[in-house]
């Protein structure tokens, strides 16, 4: 019988990691108390404030884990981990520098030219410098290897014509990684020819279309191409590397702890208005603890996967489990916690948890459908366990 | 892990391959006891993993015993190794420490027994494997303190009853019973305490059990076939599969969690606690979860005595009971959280202690 162990290492703890969580703690009660930002709920997708990021990058707690002469400190992932969990627990507006700090930069570091290291690494640890994903397509959301956009070589670089979809943020954004296709489709190997660029959004021919989402919020986008050149040093690794460059980067995309703590602005809150009332319910005391144990449990598998990703592995089944579980129970909060506190009314209410319950609802049906569908996932978790 | 702690582990792999097949598990439950089983257990000084070295025990860690305890249930092992083992670490957190003798581990889910003037009064419900061991450690109130009592199980009143799974859960009367030895117990050990080192032995017997299901269930439906294929081509399949891998990784990461911190010397009690609650609770609720999948994946074949998964999931169903439920815990630990959110303003603060 094949044996499956699913282990998650203790991650290396540094004595500084719990100082660098104060400061960051500190530094975001006081943000609080000179009301620069109202706890959001989901805030690493819809909160969007350039000015926030780019106080969090004069901080330098962007970018933490890169080498210093490209702006990071050389920290370690665990220090990346706790800012990161810190700013997600208090719902701070850091959807920006998001996917630059934990996606695009690692990217570059790995596949970038030297003069993308220079000329952008320090400027998005700086918070000034903001990246949004080209994946997703008119056609092509879980099958992602659908996608139509095009580069074809030219005089000097290549041209891109297509249009994405979905890419949260792009219009604050400088710039776009974008996944096309360079060479033929080939229905027996569907993951070749496909290339990774590196597209400034200013380029002439980009055009940016803001869609809102069902809950009020316009970070989507529709992003088209039309001839648009990139030159030749705007190709990201190797021509026919962006499959396995996406692939790479999935087990860090999707182990984070924006993987369960979308909604752990509410619980918290909930968590006050409890401890806060005259007399115990235990049958409340039992939904919210278990709330908080599962949480627990999902932050250590975390942790685990993100320690084997430091060890050099690739736990991308461990990280897909972390992701499949996390999303469903961020999902999964709201409905155990309108039990007490029922949800009727439009965000923007005055008393908080309301607020914050509206719109967790309104925004949680996305959670188990970015970066990779649950459905997509489970394949991906049954692959590992050698049943396809 | 400690590479000695890696030969003990290996030892016991090799003990549990050889002498803990199906159909000893099976027989153990028809009343034939595993003797030889049990018997190397015992030569390979298993069973003293958490007696001190000075007292001639192997002085292993909180994690070395919890991997052993883990890894045997993966075997459905039919003998008291965890009540043994549990035992020794009570007793030896009081200074009662003995090799001599091979102790089983009697906490009830009520009050507990009072020792007065060297007499036992009381009743313990549920002690697993009591007349296969001699004698048995009995936390018990003496002068409003949590005491340890060492009793002969010979001179007890047993009252033989099984598990869900088979197993020995006894009634043991223990009324005008005088014990062998009793002290005080260790500073550190409080009621809650003593019953979560229980609460957390069970749930790294509920995570190894699962491992074992998980494994079990990816085979069979690879073996099986209908409508001309393997079942584990059916997508419907893969998902359920995928649920039950991931309610067991889940598990996994949090039992370990919790061996981590209760075995760290500065360990505060209440974070020990934390850690222990968080890992019945999730290690309970995945253990229904994972039964119920494993056996849907199964059909019909998992539901007949012959098959090995009932041996598992009876067990996890009878561990997620014992000692604290997951609601017992998550009660507990959604009481403590607000006690500590009214304390310090924050939950998150409480949720993020420790890695």
């Amino acid at each position: 019988m094949q044996n499956i162990n699913f282990n998650f290492p203790a991650p290396i703890v540094d004595p500084s990691v719990e100082t660098l969580r104060m400061e960051v703690r500190s530094f975001l009660e006081e943000e609080r108390r000179k009301e620069t930002f109202r706890p959001g709920a989901d805030c690493w997708c819809a909160g969007i404030d350039t000015e926030f990021s780019r106080k969090l990058g004069q901080k330098g707690w962007i970018g933490v884990t890169w080498p210093k002469r490209y702006g990071g400190r050389e920290l370690t992932a665990l220090h990346r981990y706790v800012i990161t969990e810190e700013l997600l627990v208090a719902g701070a507006p850091v959807h920006a520098h998001w996917i630059a700090d934990r996606q695009s930069g690692p990217l570059i570091l790995q596949s970038g030219t030297k003069a993308m290291k220079e000329g952008i690494l320090p400027r998005i640890a700086a918070g000034s410098c903001f990246f949004a994903l080209g994946l997703s397509e008119p056609g092509a959301g879980s099958d992602l290897a659908a996608v139509r956009t095009r580069a074809v070589p030219v005089s000097g670089g290549w041209s891109i014509t297509g249009t994405k979809l979905w890419s949260s943020g792009a219009q604050v954004c400088e710039y776009m990684t974008v996944l096309a296709r360079t060479g033929k489709l080939d229905e027996n190997n569907r993951h070749a020819g496909l290339t990774q660029f590196l597209v400034r959004l200013d380029s002439p021919g980009v055009s940016i279309r803001g869609i809102r989402d069902m809950s009020g919020v316009e970070h989507f986008n529709e992003t088209n191409f039309t001839d648009v050149f990139v030159p030749e040093d705007g190709v990201l690794g190797a021509v026919g590397d962006g499959w396995k460059q996406i692939t790479g980067e999935l087990a860090m995309e999707r182990s984070g702890p924006e993987r369960f703590l979308s909604t752990f602005v509410v619980l918290e809150k909930a968590f006050v208005r409890m401890a806060a009332a005259p007399s115990q319910d235990p049958h409340q005391a039992a939904v919210m603890g278990r709330l908080a144990a599962r949480i627990r449990a999902l932050r250590s598998m975390s942790l685990g996967v993100a320690t084997l990703l430091q060890n050099g592995q690739s736990p991308d089944v461990e990280a897909a489990i972390v992701k499949d579980i996390g999303t469903r129970f961020e999902q999964e909060l709201i409905e155990k916690l309108r039990e007490f506190w029922p949800v009727i009314m439009a965000q923007g209410s005055d008393d908080e948890l309301q607020h914050l319950l509206s719109e967790s609802l309104l925004r949680q049906p996305s959670f188990t459908l970015r970066g990779g569908t649950n459905e997509i996932l489970k394949g991906i978790i049954a692959r590992g366990l050698g049943l396809r | 892990m400690e590479q000695s702690d890696q030969l003990i582990l290996d030892t016991a792999q090799r003990i549990f391959a050889d002498y803990c097949s199906t159909e000893v598990v099976n027989s153990a439950e028809a009343n034939q006891y595993p003797e030889a089983l049990w018997q190397a257990l015992a030569d390979a000084g298993l069973l003293l993993v958490w007696v001190p070295e000075a007292s001639d025990g192997v002085g292993g860690s909180v994690g070395l015993g919890l991997s052993l305890i883990r890894q045997a249930a993966r075997y459905a092992l039919p003998v008291p190794l965890a009540e043994a083992l549990l035992a020794n670490w009570l007793m030896a957190q009081s200074g009662l420490a003995s090799a001599e003798q091979v102790s089983g581990f009697a906490l009830t889910s009520g009050a507990l027994p009072i020792l007065k003037n060297g007499q036992l009064s009381g009743t313990v419900e549920g002690v697993a494997f009591a007349s296969q061991v001699s004698q048995l450690a009995v936390p018990c109130i003496e002068a409003d303190q949590l005491t340890v009592a060492i009793v002969a199980v010979d001179g007890c009143q047993i009252s033989e009853q099984k598990s869900l799974a088979g197993e020995p859960r006894s009634i043991v009367n223990l009324n005008g019973v005088k014990p062998l030895a009793s002290a005080l117990a260790g500073n550190r050990l409080s009621v809650e305490m003593v019953r979560g080192m229980a609460a957390l032995v069970r749930a790294h017997q509920i995570a190894g059990a699962m491992e074992h299901i998980v494994a079990l269930t990816a085979n069979y439906v690879q073996e099986r076939s209908q409508f001309g294929r393997a079942l584990s081509r059916f997508q419907a399949i893969q998902h359920s599969l995928a649920d039950i891998a991931g309610e067991s990784a889940l598990a996994n990461a949090a039992v370990e969690q919790a061996a981590r911190a209760v075995g760290r010397p500065d360990c505060a009690v209440d974070d020990a606690l934390v850690a222990i609650a968080t890992a019945k609770s999730v290690a309970g609720e995945a253990a229904g979860k994972v039964a119920q999948l494993a056996h849907q994946a199964h059909g019909a074949m998992g539901f007949s005595h012959e098959y090995a998964l009932h041996q598992y999931s009876r067990r996890i169903w009878c561990w997620r009971e014992e000692f604290g439920s997951e609601f017992y815990w998550n009660q507990w630990l959604g009481q403590h959280i607000a006690a500590e959110t009214s304390r310090e303003g924050s939950a998150w603060a409480c949720i993020s202690r420790a890695f």
